[in-house]
């Protein structure tokens, strides 16, 4: 721990002597601005697709863009019911609050394929392998888009983006005034209330806050008795300070400070229904110079999440439910520079400690350093083709702090071992005509174990004895993909096709595995094998008679997994081919006119499975989940420029419906009142 | 060898033959005004704009007319307004204003232009790409089909005007 305050005592010094240095030199700061780069360019811009700023349509990756506006006529309460319109993304929606996302199938139980960050600070929990989507801090109102970046991404964005990335941008304080509040009350007892407020200070600062809060009752449908010891309310608070400043010309200082909690039951990866508890905090600190050098940029956050999880009690021992409290502290620098007209390179550095303790039996800490260099480098072949090569290298090394219990399979000694993990993300571009691009690419994206799967998850009661274990071996995933896009000006639409094939080894199960010490057995995960998958998307969106917007999508996808056999039983819980549905239609349906907007949005899921819910004293059995048809809507109207009334629903038919092996999903209905100031 | 790569990657741009012949739009104008705005020095409030043409050519006035008549009443993006000043090229040294718009179709007339502007340290804005490929004039714009945005690197970098890194890494440069 004395070795992370030096690093991070280091760091310090070194932003705080590039701030004086960059005194001493001629540059021009400036953070990407959105908005105006929008306006000139005519579309959404990004950094998310190679770190460098693009236009989307010359970003080499598949990449879908959410807009403020979207996000309000979505009629969403929560970020899981935005995304869930999105065509190649998965929802499984747990409860009211409690939402898994995936991307391109894979989507189960504490989905651990997507790396899901705000304004590129990671929110995922390493500790865990997931995203607690009610315990991010940040309000719907504050967002200036969503980047939904199907495929791995990992040469950017690091291990764990083997699925895909969403990275949640915010309103920036120096250039976007967003002060916006809602009231909403709805249906399972909804109140939830929601504050943006932007400050300037001059032409040199600015500050936002948000506050959010929400309490609703879970779903009320059908429930094996022992869930209902988990269904205690679903709730919700948050707040964020966000402060941009320019303290000498040229430098851009962002600093932002978030907590958040959230209560809520959730289905956990070991497909047991827990009572969660979670709480997030997270400082940042981004130095940001355009120099003659390029543009620099230096990063500095921990994020602590701390989660507790109450399995039923009535059924098991307090003793199964685990607390953990984590740490990842990250320090980044990198630098984006367009060497000459044709070519532009980005180099990084980051530095990386995630820590947590061992729970439920407590004692001692997993821990990993992870050190990063990643490049680059994207070439401009003719003005229409263009080339696109990023290459990461991570060398982590894993760590236990403590004493190990008896009767345990594993010394102290065997987690002191090293893994290098490297990625790349390749592509090529090219605006075959006025209407036609074309993408081709090649990526390697690497997961590593997390940590309770790591050695965190430490249990001894009765006849259950579960650890995590030091030998897991990072998952290596690669994706092969072509994309077209193409405008139809007559039909005011555009359209987007793409095929890939992927591939995945040394997939992991927490099922996979025993270790023995002496005469006990432990459980414990394991690598178990590869699986394969090819899909297809389809996507066409386009307005009409001036009033009209619509879209329709369709995502088909076939998995195969080979796994081994399991040692204890006949089966994994891990079972892709099965838990994915292999058609997935959705469709929209759009009017504006005057102060009146009504929306609406239907996805169609075919036949897939889950494992169901078990109360820990039995293995949990393949279920399957018929093919469903979901509806949502929003009906608003504008009473004056600033004062929006709006009814909304999810799931709106039938009352309740089952998209998932856990409890049916309940409509949901919810007014809302809000106001831009 | 690289720069000879970005000339074709231009002329292959410019010699569709929807894009040469195009008037200048008020999207273009809109275009221009808003990539001032990522200058290392943008400016603000009131900038005159000379709308530099040879009088006996006639579509180098057709486009004179056309720019001062979309920018008579003042084109506002943000916190800086463009107003227009007609001026021949035979004046560009004296001319009071802030910023210089070639028309197109002069040709190599605007070799006057590209050494007054170098001179007087005045950025140059044109529709007319090749003006901006043969080192005449340094912002070269378009919004149709597609935004487009070129800048002679040389050229700007030699009149003491550069443009922010976020700004030139999503632009073509030449």
């Amino acid at each position: 721990m004395g070795a992370v305050t030096q690093r991070f005592r280091g760091l310090a010094w070194l932003l705080g002597g590039l701030a004086l240095s960059l005194g001493a030199v001629d540059v021009r700061a400036q953070s990407i601005d959105y908005s105006s780069f929008e306006r000139l360019f005519g579309e959404p811009v990004t950094m998310s697709a190679t770190g460098s700023p693009q236009r989307v349509s010359d970003a080499p990756v598949t990449m879908d863009i959410i807009t403020a506006d979207q996000i309000r006529s979505s009629g969403a309460y929560d970020l899981p019911g935005v995304l869930r319109q999105v065509v190649g993304v998965d929802v499984l929606q747990w409860s009211n609050d409690h939402a898994d996302v995936g991307i391109r199938g894979y989507n189960q139980s504490g989905s651990a394929r997507v790396l899901v960050l705000i304004d590129g600070r990671q929110v995922y929990a390493d500790y865990y392998g997931f995203t607690p989507w009610s315990a991010l801090p940040v309000e719907l109102s504050a967002i200036r888009q969503i980047e939904v970046i199907k495929g791995p991404n990992c040469a950017l964005f690091g291990f764990n983006a083997v699925g895909g990335v969403i990275n949640i941008i915010t309103s920036n304080p120096l250039y976007d005034q967003i002060n916006a509040i809602s009231v909403a009350t709805g249906t399972q007892g909804l109140i939830q209330g929601s504050a943006v407020g932007t400050a300037r200070l001059g032409e040199r600062a600015g500050l936002r806050i948000e506050l959010g809060g929400r309490s609703n009752q879970d779903f009320s449908s059908a429930a094996p008795v022992f869930f209902n010891e988990v269904r205690r309310g679903d709730y919700r608070d948050s707040v964020n300070l966000d402060g941009v400043v320019r303290p000498a010309p040229g430098v851009e200082l962002d600093v932002e400070a978030t907590h958040a909690e959230s209560r809520d039951p959730q289905n956990t990866s070991a497909w047991s229904p827990a009572y969660t508890h979670y709480l997030t905090d997270s400082l940042k600190g981004q130095l940001l110079a355009d120099t003659p050098v390029g543009l620099l940029r230096a990063t500095a956050y921990s994020n602590w999440v701390d989660g507790q999880y109450l399995f039923a009690r009535d059924v098991v021992n307090s003793a199964l439910s685990p607390e953990y409290h984590s740490r990842t502290s990250v320090a980044q620098l990198e630098d984006i520079a367009k060497l000459d007209a044709n070519d532009t390179v980005r180099v990084a550095l980051e530095l990386r400690q995630s820590i947590v303790n061992t729970s439920p039996v407590t004692g001692a800490a997993v821990l990993y350093d992870v050190s990063s260099a990643s490049g680059m480098w994207e070439r401009k072949i003719t003005h229409a083709l263009s080339f696109t090569m990023a290459l990461r290298m991570d060398r982590l090394f894993m760590d236990r702090d403590g004493p190990t219990p008896p009767a345990y399979p594993f010394t102290g000694e065997d987690w002191g071992r090293h893994l290098t993990a490297v990625s790349f993300n390749t592509g090529f571009v090219w605006h075959a005509t006025e209407r036609d691009t074309l993408r081709l690419r090649v990526d390697r994206g690497a997961k590593l174990p997390n940590l309770v799967d790591g050695g965190a998850a430490l249990v001894q009661y009765g006849p259950v004895y579960y650890t995590g274990v030091p030998t897991l071996e990072p998952s290596i995933t690669t994706n092969y993909e072509v994309g077209w896009d193409h405008t139809l000006p007559s039909l005011g639409a555009s359209a987007h096709a793409r095929v890939y094939h992927e591939s995945t080894t040394q997939v992991e199960s927490v099922d996979g595995g025993v270790a023995q010490a002496g005469s006990q057995l432990y459980l414990t995960p394991a690598n178990i094998g590869s699986s394969h998958a090819t899909g297809t998307e389809l996507s066409v969106t386009g307005g009409f008679a001036q009033f009209w917007r619509w879209s329709a999508g369709y995502a088909g996808m076939i998995i195969s997994d080979h796994f081994r056999a399991q040692p204890v039983v006949d089966y994994f819980v891990t079972d892709f081919a099965r838990s994915t549905p292999r058609n997935v239609l959705t469709g929209s349906l759009g009017w504006t006119r005057g102060a009146w907007e009504i929306d609406g949005f239907l996805r169609y899921e075919s036949l897939s499975h889950g494992q169901g819910l078990t109360d820990l004293t039995t293995a949990p059995v393949l279920e399957s989940i018929p093919a469903h048809l979901s509806f949502d809507g929003r009906i608003g109207y504008r009473f004056t420029e600033a004062l929006t009334v709006a009814i909304s629903g999810q799931n709106l038919v039938p009352r309740y419906q089952r998209q998932t092996a856990g409890v049916d999903v309940e409509r949901r209905v919810i007014v809302t009142l809000s106001a831009q100031l | 060898m690289r720069g000879w790569l970005a000339y074709v990657m231009v002329v292959c741009m410019v010699l569709c033959p929807a894009l040469t012949l195009a008037q200048t739009s008020g999207t273009d104008l809109q275009v221009a005004a808003r990539a001032l705005s990522f200058l290392n020095h943008p400016p603000s409030g009131t900038l005159t704009v000379g709308i530099v043409y040879v009088p006996d050519n006639v579509r180098s006035v057709e486009e004179a007319t056309l720019i001062r008549s979309l920018l008579v009443e003042g084109l506002r993006v943000g916190n800086l307004t463009l107003r227009p000043q007609l001026v021949r090229m035979s004046e560009v040294n004296e001319a009071t204003v802030q910023l210089f718009f070639l028309t197109a179709g002069v040709g190599a007339d605007a070799e006057i232009l590209a050494e007054a502007a170098h001179k007087r340290h005045l950025l140059c804005v044109t529709t007319d790409i090749p003006q901006v490929l043969s080192g005449r004039c340094a912002l070269g714009v378009r919004s149709q089909p597609k935004v487009e945005i070129i800048v002679n690197r040389a050229l700007a970098a030699t009149s003491g005007i550069g443009f922010s890194t976020v700004f030139r890494v999503m632009i073509t440069e030449i």
